[in-house]
């Protein structure tokens, strides 16, 4: 069953002569657990197609299924609930809150939900992402790759089926690099999750299930990485 | 771009909205300041002028000095005008009372004497006289009149003028008669007093003007007074409660430029820290530390060019609207004020103030953006909140994520809190000290009270009594707003449980009876008004300790009489003397007691000067006493000062309000950034106007405490330094002032959030996040 369905998504921005097509009738589907890694020139739509996925914008035309639902069918305050119970978010500048230490991050989307963090389960992450040492640690307080993990424990914590990274590892270094996409690995093969994610990175391309190339606007699916 | 600084109108035409923030920011500071002081300059030039219009424009007095040295006063530079004024013993005309006054023409002209028709006496046998006396008298100018002396000499005058209306004389029923200095000298040694009054020029220490010409004539200190209040006004008086107003204006005005400043201050510092990444790119692509520091300071350059002319404006119109508003309010008795005046003193007060803050406040965040690591700014490993580093996690524990949030933004950077929060407490300082105003002008000058009669008709003395007749007349005439009498029985010796005292009695009728149901303090009118009971004023200080129910034994001509104390009141319009008792009855209770039927005093109220109609009813046995200038210059001179307490009042209010307002905009503005990221994590919008409203309750609640002690505190030093100091009068806690201003900043605040929440929640979180 695919977990993810997208249907002839088109975004267009401004109107007239000036008008610029960032995606062109983008249709695809992942299925479940999947590893799909999307590449492409920088403007190629990539981002866009992202935050498509994401609902952190909306579409001109088309629609996405997540799970089965049509998720900009949903209002604003449905959508957001449902974006922080089934979608993680890794962003390339990691967007950790200042204010909440390593621990309060990961937690975050349980904490907006009111609810009380599972303490075995944050304990586990934090172990996996080998970040039980820094738990009371600030943003500002770790390196760059470190400040990666918790973006990446933040985008667990509330078992998502679906994971969005984009770029995940663009400021980071190769050695760094390496071990967030293995630990994204692991993540999503322990927890059945399926994971999109941006990449300019061919050697971390190559490790996905699926490779979809975006070029100006269009996509195209290169199946498994064919290099 | 020509240089490196072309980079500052380009980064201000991208980013229009949170310049405007910033522009907005110190135009209100700028408006804030150029209006209160504007509006105290205004406000002081009309008492001056108030004052000079009813006391004359003099600055000092010297008696008994000769002629040569008057003459050698005179030529002095710094003199503008001087001349001597003298004053003869009363006397009476046609059984009238008649002031005697003479001087010179310059100087007489200066202490507001106006002479309406013919002319200035010339000769000792010439006089002026009042334009009344003229009417009542049948005088025409031209006439001679014989005037008696107290010391048996009777002059002849020619009368050549008439001179304008004083109050002073038509309160008193008397008239004045205005002669040369000739005129008064020719009066003899024992029978007048002269005295030299001068006024200096504009720019003189007029202090040290005078110690120098007592120094130079070997004058005593006796021989020289000065004119306080003028001078007060003008800033130069060394009155010891004159210091006190000008310790009062001084921490007036610091609080004033503090407000100022906490608001430019703020808004630039959360406008520059909020850019650090911005600056860590300037330094990342070859700013040296210097050019990032020159980049911000030619910022706040360019800031306060565009937002001092707009504050300047919006300051003047601010202070023409707070004078248009009450002016309409009280359009009848307000003194002539053009309305349109400008303020150059406010103005440069803005001007000044404005634009040194700017640069101050732009030093300390230039610096800390020259500090920013290129490295950090490029990597995006640095703190996306505008406040600067945070050095503790929020507390999840205590509060919900979002509240707990909201207040980590708001704690955690403490120079924020106290930039944001202080110039939430100063509002409600500001606010809470000038409120000490409207308590000193009910003190300094007495508003009317509403038993203050226009015209008043009285024996010419206690043992001519007026018929109840005469009251019926007065009724009859048009302009009538309200007649009220009183009947008076003075010396009545008398017994109660506080010992043995004397008593007067005093009828009231149903008008004066109303007015007294407000000072009431307990017991109740009714049994006075329709029953047989009597009202009595609470002593002060606890001396007599009136009950409701108390005995009061009078002896009366016509026999002993016991009356019972039927209320107690905080206040009536006589004054006790010798601690008599003042007891007030009804018309029927005094018949009862007395046996007396007649009136002292029947007091009008008109709408319109009836004086020479009610004239023709009274002989010549009584006196009417025409109050209408006096009143009217009472009302213009509390109006003249109420305009400006409440204009001030006014100004504060608005300038908090809108102060609150942009705090909140220009600090949720900063942060829409880190608001995004949240949004794209999973957090609601319901939930982020929860961790703004949090953010802004944190601001407004420590200030309004902040505020309110050190508000009560000030307020409290204020009122003892300017009030209990010259009336004797205690100070309270103003708590019902604070109470509806704290509750006015908090509404606000909370108000304040709609807008910047809705904005959240309408922003693309794309964008933002992408921003990184």
């Amino acid at each position: 069953m695919n977990l993810l369905e997208v249907n002839g998504i088109c975004k267009t921005y401004g109107s007239g002569e000036t008008a610029v097509k960032a995606l062109k009738d983008v249709s695809f589907s992942v299925p479940k657990g999947e590893f799909v890694a999307v590449v492409g020139e920088s403007g190629s739509g990539k981002s866009t197609l992202l935050n498509m996925i994401g609902a952190l914008d909306t579409p001109t035309s088309g629609n996405v299924l997540i799970d089965g639902s049509e998720v900009f069918r949903m209002n604003d305050e449905k959508l957001t609930i449902f974006r922080r119970r089934n979608i993680g978010f890794i962003f390339q500048a990691y967007n950790l809150i200042p204010e909440l230490s390593v621990e309060q991050n990961i937690a975050f989307p349980v904490l907006l939900d009111y609810k009380k963090p599972d303490k075995a389960y944050v304990e586990e992450i934090l172990t996996v992402l080998a970040l039980q040492e820094r738990r009371w640690h600030l943003p500002r307080q770790l390196s760059g790759g470190q400040q990666q993990r918790v973006a990446i424990g933040r985008a667990l914590i509330t078992r998502p089926m679906l994971i969005l990274a984009d770029e995940p590892t663009g400021n980071l270094d190769s050695q760094n690099s390496n071990e967030v996409i293995s630990l994204l690995k692991t993540a999503s093969k322990r927890y059945q999750q399926t994971i999109i994610m941006i990449t300019h990175n061919r050697s971390i391309a190559s490790t996905a299930d699926r490779v979809l190339q975006v070029s100006d606007g269009v996509l195209t699916d290169l199946g498994g990485y064919a290099e | 771009m020509n240089s490196y600084l072309g980079l500052v109108s380009e980064y201000q035409k991208a980013h229009k909205e949170k310049n405007r923030l910033t522009v907005i920011c110190i135009a209100i500071s700028v408006m804030l300041v150029t209006a209160i002081f504007g509006m105290a300059d205004l406000s002081i030039e009309a008492q001056i002028s108030a004052h000079i219009r009813q006391k004359g424009n003099y600055h000092a007095i010297i008696s008994g000095i000769s002629d040569s040295i008057a003459e050698e006063i005179r030529s002095r530079n710094d003199v503008k005008t001087a001349g001597w004024i003298g004053m003869a013993e009363d006397t009476s005309y046609q059984g009238k009372e008649l002031f005697i006054q003479g001087g010179e023409q310059d100087m007489a002209g200066q202490m507001t004497l106006v002479v309406t028709d013919g002319a200035y006496p010339a000769s000792e046998q010439e006089a002026l006289l009042d334009r009344l006396a003229l009417a009542q008298f049948g005088i025409s100018i031209g006439d001679t009149i014989d005037i008696t002396f107290s010391n048996g000499q009777v002059r002849q005058y020619t009368i050549t003028g008439t001179f304008n209306d004083f109050s002073g004389l038509k309160g008193f029923d008397a008239h004045g008669l205005f002669l040369s200095v000739e005129g008064i000298r020719a009066l003899g040694t024992g029978m007048y007093q002269e005295y030299f009054y001068m006024q200096f020029k504009s720019g003189v220490n007029i202090n040290r003007a005078l110690s120098e010409i007592k120094a130079e004539h070997g004058l005593e200190e006796n021989q020289v007074s000065v004119n306080t209040m003028l001078l007060g006004l003008m800033g130069q008086s060394d009155d010891s409660s004159m210091v006190q107003l000008y310790i009062t204006a001084g921490i007036l005005f610091i609080l004033v430029t503090m407000a100022g400043t906490f608001m430019i201050a703020s808004s630039f510092n959360m406008s520059v820290l909020e850019r650090t990444q911005f600056f860590g790119l300037l330094r990342c692509l070859g700013a040296t530390k210097k050019q990032v520091r020159r980049y911000v300071r030619l910022e706040g350059l360019r800031y306060s060019l565009k937002a001092i002319p707009i504050g300047l404006l919006a300051g003047c119109a601010l202070m023409w609207a707070a004078l248009l508003f009450l002016n309409i309010l009280n359009s009848q008795y307000l003194p002539e004020m053009p309305l349109l005046q400008i303020s150059w003193h406010g103005i440069a007060a803005g001007v000044v103030i404005g634009f040194l803050v700017v640069m101050l406040a732009s030093r300390s965040p230039a610096k800390k953006a020259a500090k920013v690591s290129p490295q950090a700014a490029v990597t995006g490993n640095i703190s996306h909140t505008n406040n600067g580093q945070i050095n503790q996690a929020s507390n999840t524990k205590l509060f919900r994520v979002d509240t707990a949030m909201g207040f980590n933004h708001a704690f955690s950077n403490k120079k924020s809190l106290i930039l944001i929060a202080g110039s939430f407490a100063l509002s409600i300082i500001l606010f809470v000290c000038f409120t000490v105003l409207i308590d000193f002008m009910g003190y300094g000058l007495k508003p009317l009270k509403p038993y203050a009669p226009d015209i008043t008709i009285v024996g010419a003395d206690n043992t001519i009594l007026l018929d109840r007749s005469l009251m019926e007349e007065v009724k009859t005439l048009p302009h009538i707003k309200k007649v009220y009498a009183r009947m008076f029985f003075y010396d009545i010796p008398a017994n109660s449980k506080q010992g043995d005292g004397n008593a007067v009695l005093i009828s009231y009728d149903e008008p004066q009876f109303e007015w007294t149901e407000k000072m009431l303090i307990s017991g109740d009118i009714d049994n006075v008004q329709n029953g047989d009971g009597i009202l009595i004023e609470h002593g002060y200080g606890g001396e007599s300790d009136w009950h409701v129910g108390d005995m009061i034994t009078l002896r009366l001509p016509g026999g002993t009489h016991e009356v019972t104390v039927a209320g107690i009141l905080s206040d009536t319009p006589f004054n006790a003397e010798n601690d008599e008792w003042i007891l007030i009855c009804s018309e029927t209770t005094f018949t009862a007691l007395t046996g007396r039927t007649e009136y002292n005093i029947i007091d009008l109220q008109v709408d319109e000067d009836i004086s020479e109609q009610v004239r023709s009813f009274i002989t010549p046995q009584m006196r009417l006493l025409d109050k209408q200038q006096g009143n009217r210059e009472a009302r213009t001179a509390y109006y003249g000062m109420a305009v400006f307490v409440y204009g001030f009042l006014l100004v504060i209010a608005l300038v908090a309000l809108i102060n609150i307002l942009n705090t909140v905009n220009a600090s949720v503005s900063n942060r829409m950034g880190n608001y995004g990221v949240m949004r794209a994590v999973g957090m609601s919008g319901r939930q982020l106007k929860r961790m703004v409203t949090a953010e802004a309750a944190a601001y407004a609640i420590t200030g309004s405490i902040v505020g309110g002690v050190l508000g009560l505190l000030l307020h409290r030093f204020i009122f003892e330094s300017i009030i209990t100091s010259n009336w004797g009068a205690l100070w309270q806690p103003p708590l019902a002032v604070l109470a509806v201003t704290i509750i006015a900043a908090l509404v606000t605040t909370f108000a304040s959030v709609l807008s910047p929440t809705r904005k959240i929640e309408e922003m693309s979180i794309v964008n933002v996040v992408n921003a990184g």
